[in-house]
């Protein structure tokens, strides 16, 4: 994803997350951008993912050995 | 013994100085109070320095010895405590803004049982990555921690100071937290050996938090094996005011174990990937150290971590919920490193937070299974040696915790021992990860690794006339 269609999702979660209206100024978002690109990759692959082999109480988790 | 030799000791060396008498507490603590004096400003090594409340504290403790009675295992030695690690009546900040007035009126409970066992916890809080946030400990406000090998290279962190005091001669062993490796990345940087247990083994209660998330861990920096050891072995145990601590003791293993029939698991993706050629050449001799001494390599692959990238970013929420009500207020009291991270984290879906935490399931499974099939698994503790410092606005490099982090998702123990030096002369650590509960076994192997190599744990400046 390019920079320019980045910074308008970014622009546009910022709207939607304040009532409509982004609450950060143009700089502000110039400075997150690197940060919400690294999500937005988070999130393809999060989306992409096949989740159905989790298994669940056979490994260590922080509690399961209690 | 002279200050400069007194300065070299191992921990388990100067509590056997301690203990024999041939030096006292107050000889070793003015030792490091020297040291500190010389070196805390221009490395930016303390938050808050107390030499006063030390030097009070050794004199207690050789007034104790005086008298016969029994003493703790850790007795007069001084030891220093990472800013995020709640001392009573001391400053601790986190390395922020935001808490630079927080007192707390209780210990930490690992600061308790060092008190207990006799330690001196009082030199003062080490100086860190704001909020333990980062992997540099370029810090906004407290200024940027330098490494003992190479002034102008970061320490790593967050826990820097902590390891920077160590590398310098000041106190035994340094006290860290580990939320991504931010024990086993300084120890790698500088020289040293740094210790994430299984979680739940030592207490957390005490801390200041770096997130939600359940990935943070107390652990100990030392200059050797046996030293983080020690330091287990007086750490470790249940505590009822952490609702993460497990009743479980960590299982019983020979001080030394024969490398002759060992697995050592070798993972063939991701954590081998991108390597600095130096550090890849150096880890990979540090494995035919192993397998010289009769360890068989067993190449595993192991799957998902390729998802590892996107847990850790959908997980950023979690940083800001925490943050949220002290970075909506005064978010010009945040650095810019950590303030846009934070802030880009709201944004992150509840569905993809969710299917993070499904992910992080699918990694668990996976480094668990590896680990279990193994008697260790092994990987370089960091991709490159220290970078050169940069200003905090920079950050760290997002790959700086790229092998470390992901024994944070699942508990596994961890330890770092350094292995060689580079070119420039700049530390580089192999990294050991056992099985749940295993860490006496793990700290074992990675004795023998230790005496295999030999490395020697006194920076160049430590070495000067």
């Amino acid at each position: 994803m390019d920079d320019a269609q980045a910074l308008a999702e970014l622009k546009a979660a910022d709207a939607q997350l304040h009532g409509g209206a982004p609450q950060y100024d143009d700089a502000t978002h110039q400075k997150l951008l690197s940060h919400y690109k690294l999500y937005l990759e988070a999130r393809a692959m999060l989306q992409s993912m096949d989740l159905t082999e989790v298994r669940s109480a056979q490994v260590l988790a922080p509690g399961d050995a209690k | 013994m002279n200050a400069d030799s007194l300065r070299r000791l191992s921990l388990i060396a100067v509590r056997d100085a301690l203990a024999s008498g041939e030096v006292s507490s107050e000889e070793v603590t003015r030792a490091a109070i020297e040291q500190a004096d010389e070196h805390k400003d221009a490395y930016n090594l303390f938050v808050t320095y107390t030499p006063e409340r030390a030097l009070a504290d050794a004199k207690a403790a050789d007034a104790a010895r005086a008298t016969g009675r029994p003493l703790g295992p850790l007795h007069g030695v001084p030891i220093t405590i990472k800013d995020n690690i709640d001392v009573a009546g001391v400053r601790t900040t986190c390395g922020s803004r935001v808490f630079a007035e927080r007192m707390p009126a209780a210990d930490a409970t690992v600061v308790a049982k060092l008190k207990a066992a006799g330690a001196i916890v009082t030199l003062g809080q080490t100086n860190l990555h704001e909020m333990a946030m980062g992997g540099t400990s370029t810090n906004p406000h407290y200024g940027a921690v330098h490494n003992p090998w190479n002034f102008d290279h970061v320490p790593g962190g967050s826990t820097g100071g902590g390891a920077a005091c160590l590398a310098l001669g000041i106190g035994y062993a340094a006290m860290g937290t580990d939320f991504g490796g931010s024990v086993r990345m300084p120890a790698s940087f500088c020289g040293l050996v740094g210790l994430k247990q299984t979680h739940g083994v030592v207490s957390l209660q005490g801390i200041v938090a770096s997130s939600n998330w359940n990935f943070d861990h107390i652990g100990p920096l030392t200059r050797d094996v046996a030293g983080v050891k020690l330091m287990l072995e007086v750490l470790a145990g249940y505590d009822p005011a952490d609702p993460e601590s497990s009743p479980r003791p960590i299982d019983a293993a020979p001080a030394t174990v024969s490398l002759r029939g060992l697995r050592i698991g070798v993972p063939a993706n991701y954590f081998w990937e991108d390597l600095d050629p130096q550090v890849e050449a150096l880890c990979k001799a540090a494995i035919d150290h192993l397998v010289a001494g009769g360890a068989t390599v067993v190449k595993q692959d192991i799957r998902h971590l390729d998802l590892f990238a996107a847990i850790r970013a959908a997980s950023g929420v979690d940083g800001w919920v925490l943050h949220e009500p002290y970075l909506t207020a005064h978010p010009d009291w945040y650095g810019e490193d950590i303030r846009y991270r934070l802030l880009a984290s709201q944004f992150v879906l509840a569905a993809d937070y969710a299917k993070a935490q499904r992910a992080r399931r699918l990694v668990m499974q996976a480094l668990t299974d590896a680990a279990a099939a193994v008697d260790v698994l092994v990987m370089p503790t960091l991709p490159e040696p220290a970078p050169l410092i940069k200003p905090p606005e920079a950050g760290g490099s997002i790959t700086m915790g790229r092998n470390t982090h992901p024994f944070n998702l699942n508990g596994l123990p961890a330890v770092s021992v350094p292995i060689g030096l580079t070119a420039e002369g700049l530390p580089v650590g192999l990294q050991l990860v056992g099985s749940p509960f295993q860490d006496y076994r793990m700290l074992s192997i990675a004795a023998a690794l230790e005496s295999l190599v030999g490395f020697d744990p006194t920076p160049p400046i430590l070495r000067q006339p």
